[in-house]
C-alpha cells in the first residue's frame, strides 16, 4: 500500500492547519499558536496583501459603553453589551443563532483591545444604520493588515504557506485529519497531517458578476467543508450593497456611487428614466436601506427595465452645479474630494451636472456559512471554521461593522479550540489512498487532452448568480438556474486548461479548481432560497412577498449524502429574545 | 471591429527560462480601462498562461505593481491610454521573482507601506 509520501509531492506535519490568513486566520493562529499548538497558516495570496479584510476601510462593532471604557471613544452611556446583541438579532431578522450572537456581543470589546495592546490605530467612532448607538470603531482596511501580520511574523513557531489553494479536507472514520491543495507558485501538492483544521477562508462573492470581495473569495473552504461532510447553513442570504459602478471598468465594484447616495440627494432611475424607488419606500427613495435598494434596482433589472449592464442609474443632475462642487468640502474623508482609495473619481465618472451613472447590486457579504457551535467546532471533530463563511451569528442580514467583529471574536475561539483538541485527541493517520485520489482531482485539469475552459464556465457563473440568485428571486428562475447549474456541473467535469506543462503559478489551473467550488456554492443558494418560500433579511423572493414568522423562524441546514445535497430545516436557537411570530409585509420590516 | 493596441509583455518562467522575451498582445483598450483590465483581457481572451496577481482591485494590496512603458504603476488604479504600451514586471532578484507580472510579496513592498497612497511610486 502507498504512503501518502508517494502520492503527493511534500506532506507537512502540524498541530493546527488554518487556512486563510488575515482577520480570522491570523486571530485563530496567534490564539493556537500561544496555548501551545504547532500551527501552520495556507493562505490563497499573500498575506497582508490579499483576503477581504484587507478591503474594509471599515468601522469594526463594539458596544458603545465598552466603547467609552475600553477605548476612551465618545460612545454613549445607555448602550450594554445586550442592546448590541438585540440590534443584531433584529437587523439578522429574527434568525441569529443567539447563543453565538450574544458571545458575539459580549468579546467584541475585549477582542478589539487586544488589537489596540498591539498598537492598532483608531481613527474615530462611527454611528451607522441598524445600531441604535455608535459602535463602529474605525481601521482601516491596511492597518488590520499591518498590525495582523506583524503579531504572526512575531511567532516564528507559526508557519505561513503562501499561493495555496486548499481543495479539499482529509478525513478518516468521520473525522477530519489534515487538507490537501495545491502551492500554484511551485505546482507543488502538499498534504497536511493536522488533527485539528480550522477555515478561515471567507464566503463565495467572487460566483457574482459585480462584487466588492477580492478576488481569492471563491468559497473554497465552504465547498470543501461540504464535501467533508460538514453541514452549512442560512445560504440563502448572501448580502448585496446596491448602487456600486459598472463602468468604466477600471473601477467596476466601487461602491462609490452607494456611499454618495448615503450624503447626497441623489435618485435612483430605471432606463425609462422613472424614479423607481416611489413604489417601494416614498420618504426615504433612494435613502431607503441598502437591501431595499438593492431589491428595487434587481426588480427593475429583472422586469425588463435596466440598464445595459443589468443594473439601474444614479442621478445627481438635479443638484445644482454649485452646490454639488461645494459637496466635496464636507463629504467623508473616505470619498471627499471625489477621492476613492488611490482613484480620482472624476477621471472615470462622467459629468455628473449632466450624465447619469449606471450602477448594479454587488455581493458584499456572506452572511451564511458553515455552521458551528460556539468552540466553532463544525459537526465534523477536528474540522472548525471562524469569520466570514460561518452561519448562525448574523442570522438573515448583517448590521454594518460586524464583519470585522466577527474575525477577531471567532479566529480566537477557533485557534483555542483547536489546541484543545489537539491535545486531547492526538492524532490520527492520513489514509494515503483518500489523498492521492484528491491529488488525482488536483492534477486532473492539467492532464485533459480536451474540455471546457474554466474562464468561460466563471462568464456563465456570473451571468447567471447576478441575475437570478441576486436579491430577488423567484420560484421559476431558481429552477431554471439550478438546472443550469447542473448542465455546468457536467461542463466541470471536463474542465482543462490550454497550458498542461505550466506549473508555476498557472491562474487557469486555480480557476479550473474553483469552478467545482463556485458552482457547489451556486447550488446551496439556489436549493435553500427555493426551499425558504418568504422574504426575509437580505433575501426577497417576488412569489412569497411575506416575512412568515409563523412557518419560517427556523434555519436552512444543507448536507451532502454521497453525489446528493440534502437540506433540512431546525427551529432558531434562542435565549432571551422573543421571535415574533406573524407573517407580515418584507418592507413592514422595519 | 474595435480598434486594438499593441501591448508587449515581458514573459519570463524563471524555472523553465534563463532569459525574458516578449510577447506582443492585440488589445481592444476601452475608455476607463485599468493596466490591470488589460492584463485581464489577455489573460481571458488572448493568452491564459500569463500571470499577474491582483486581489483588492482598489489600491489597497499593492500587489498589483508592474512597469508600463518604463515606468512603476500600480495597475489596478492606473488608468491606460489608448496608445501601444510595454508592460514588465518590477525589477527584482532572482529569488523574488516568480512568473511574469508576479513577484514574491510577501518580500517585495515597492511603496515601503501597505496603504492607499496617493504619491507617484517612482
Amino acid at each position: 500500500m502507498a504512503s501518502l509520501v508517494d502520492v503527493v509531492d511534500e506532506v507537512i506535519q502540524t498541530d493546527v492547519l488554518i487556512a486563510g490568513s488575515e482577520g480570522a486566520g491570523a486571530r485563530a493562529a496567534i490564539s493556537a499558536h500561544d496555548a501551545g499548538a504547532s500551527v501552520t497558516v495556507v493562505t490563497k495570496g499573500f498575506v497582508g496583501k490579499s483576503g477581504a479584510t484587507l478591503t474594509a476601510d471599515a468601522d469594526i462593532d463594539v458596544d458603545s459603553q465598552s466603547c467609552i471604557k475600553l477605548f476612551n471613544l465618545p460612545g454613549h452611556p445607555d448602550d450594554s453589551i445586550q442592546t448590541f446583541f438585540e440590534d443584531m438579532v433584529h437587523e439578522g431578522d429574527w434568525i441569529n443563532n443567539q447563543r453565538l450572537a450574544e458571545i458575539h456581543a459580549e468579546e467584541a470589546g475585549p477582542r478589539v483591545k487586544d488589537l489596540v495592546d498591539w498598537g492598532i490605530r483608531i481613527e474615530r467612532l462611527t454611528h451607522a444604520p441598524g445600531h441604535q448607538y455608535p459602535r463602529g470603531i474605525w481601521i482601516e482596511g491596511p492597518e488590520f493588515a499591518r498590525v495582523l501580520t506583524q503579531e504572526i511574523r512575531k511567532r516564528p513557531g507559526i508557519r505561513l504557506i503562501e499561493t495555496f489553494m486548499l481543495t479539499d479536507l482529509l478525513t478518516s472514520a468521520g473525522r477530519c485529519v489534515g487538507a490537501i491543495g495545491l502551492d500554484y507558485r511551485h505546482g507543488k501538492s502538499i498534504a497536511f497531517e493536522a488533527p485539528a483544521v480550522i477555515l478561515c477562508t471567507g464566503g463565495a462573492m467572487r460566483m457574482y458578476r459585480y462584487t466588492t470581495a477580492p478576488e481569492e473569495l471563491t468559497g473554497d473552504g465552504l465547498a470543501a467543508a461540504y464535501r467533508a461532510g460538514a453541514e452549512l447553513m442560512d445560504m440563502e442570504f448572501p448580502m448585496f450593497l446596491p448602487y456600486i459602478l459598472i463602468k468604466p471598468d477600471a473601477v467596476n465594484s466601487i461602491d462609490f456611487p452607494y456611499l454618495l447616495s448615503a450624503y447626497l440627494d441623489a435618485k435612483a432611475l430605471n432606463r425609462l428614466g422613472q424614479e423607481y424607488m416611489i413604489k417601494w419606500d416614498r420618504m426615504r427613495l433612494a435613502q431607503s436601506t441598502r437591501d431595499v435598494n438593492a431589491i428595487a434596482q434587481m426588480m427593475e433589472v429583472l422586469e425588463g427595465r435596466g440598464s445595459p449592464n443589468d443594473g439601474t442609474y444614479l442621478s445627481l443632475k438635479h443638484i445644482p452645479r454649485n452646490i454639488l462642487d461645494r459637496s466635496s468640502d464636507w463629504l467623508p474623508k473616505m470619498i471627499g474630494r471625489w477621492r476613492y482609495g488611490a482613484f480620482k473619481m472624476k477621471d472615470f465618472l462622467p459629468d455628473l451636472s449632466q450624465d447619469a451613472i449606471e450602477c448594479a447590486p454587488a455581493c458584499h457579504f456572506w452572511t451564511g456559512g458553515v455552521k458551528i457551535n460556539e468552540h466553532c467546532e463544525t459537526n465534523v471533530p477536528g474540522l472548525y471554521a471562524a469569520g466570514e463563511g460561518t452561519g448562525g451569528i448574523h442570522g438573515g442580514n448583517r448590521v454594518s461593522g460586524n464583519a470585522l467583529t466577527m474575525t477577531q471574536v471567532w479566529g480566537p475561539r477557533a485557534g483555542e479550540a483547536a489546541a484543545k483538541f489537539v491535545k486531547e485527541q492526538g492524532r490520527v493517520e492520513v489514509d494515503a489512498e483518500q489523498a492521492g485520489a484528491l491529488k488525482e482531482k488536483i492534477s486532473a485539469p492539467l492532464n485533459r487532452k480536451s474540455g471546457t475552459s474554466p474562464i468561460e464556465i466563471r462568464k456563465e457563473t456570473r451571468r447567471l448568480s447576478h441575475l437570478y440568485l441576486n436579491a430577488v428571486r423567484d420560484g421559476k428562475n431558481l429552477e431554471e438556474t439550478l438546472q443550469k447549474v447542473e448542465e455546468l456541473k457536467e461542463q466541470e467535469k471536463t474542465v482543462c486548461t490550454k497550458n498542461p506543462d505550466l506549473l508555476q503559478y498557472n491562474m487557469e489551473w486555480i480557476e479550473a479548481l474553483q469552478t467545482e467550488n463556485l458552482l457547489t456554492i451556486m447550488e446551496m443558494v439556489g436549493k435553500a432560497s427555493l426551499l425558504r418560500e418568504e422574504s426575509r433579511g437580505a433575501m426577497f423572493r417576488r412569489d412569497f412577498n411575506d416575512t412568515d414568522g409563523i412557518n419560517w423562524l427556523k434555519n436552512v441546514i444543507i448536507y451532502g449524502e454521497g453525489e446528493q445535497m440534502n437540506l433540512r430545516t431546525e427551529p432558531v436557537v434562542t435565549t432571551t429574545m422573543e421571535l415574533p411570530r406573524k407573517v407580515y409585509k418584507y418592507w413592514d420590516a422595519e | 471591429m474595435a480598434k486594438t493596441y499593441t501591448v508587449k509583455l515581458e514573459r519570463l518562467n524563471p524555472v523553465t527560462e534563463k532569459e525574458p522575451h516578449f510577447d506582443e498582445y492585440q488589445v481592444p483598450i476601452e475608455e476607463g480601462w485599468s493596466i490591470l483590465n488589460i492584463l485581464a483581457y489577455i489573460y481571458d481572451e488572448l493568452d491564459p498562461s500569463v500571470c499577474y496577481y491582483g486581489s483588492c482591485r482598489v489600491g489597497k494590496c499593492v500587489a498589483c505593481h508592474v512597469k508600463v512603458n518604463g515606468r512603476t504603476r500600480l495597475a489596478c488604479t492606473e488608468i491606460a491610454e489608448k496608445e501601444d504600451m510595454t508592460i514588465e514586471p518590477l525589477p527584482s532578484v532572482r529569488d523574488t521573482f516568480i512568473r511574469d507580472m508576479v513577484l514574491d510579496w510577501s518580500q517585495v513592498n515597492p511603496v515601503g507601506k501597505t496603504g492607499t497612497s496617493d504619491d507617484e511610486v517612482d
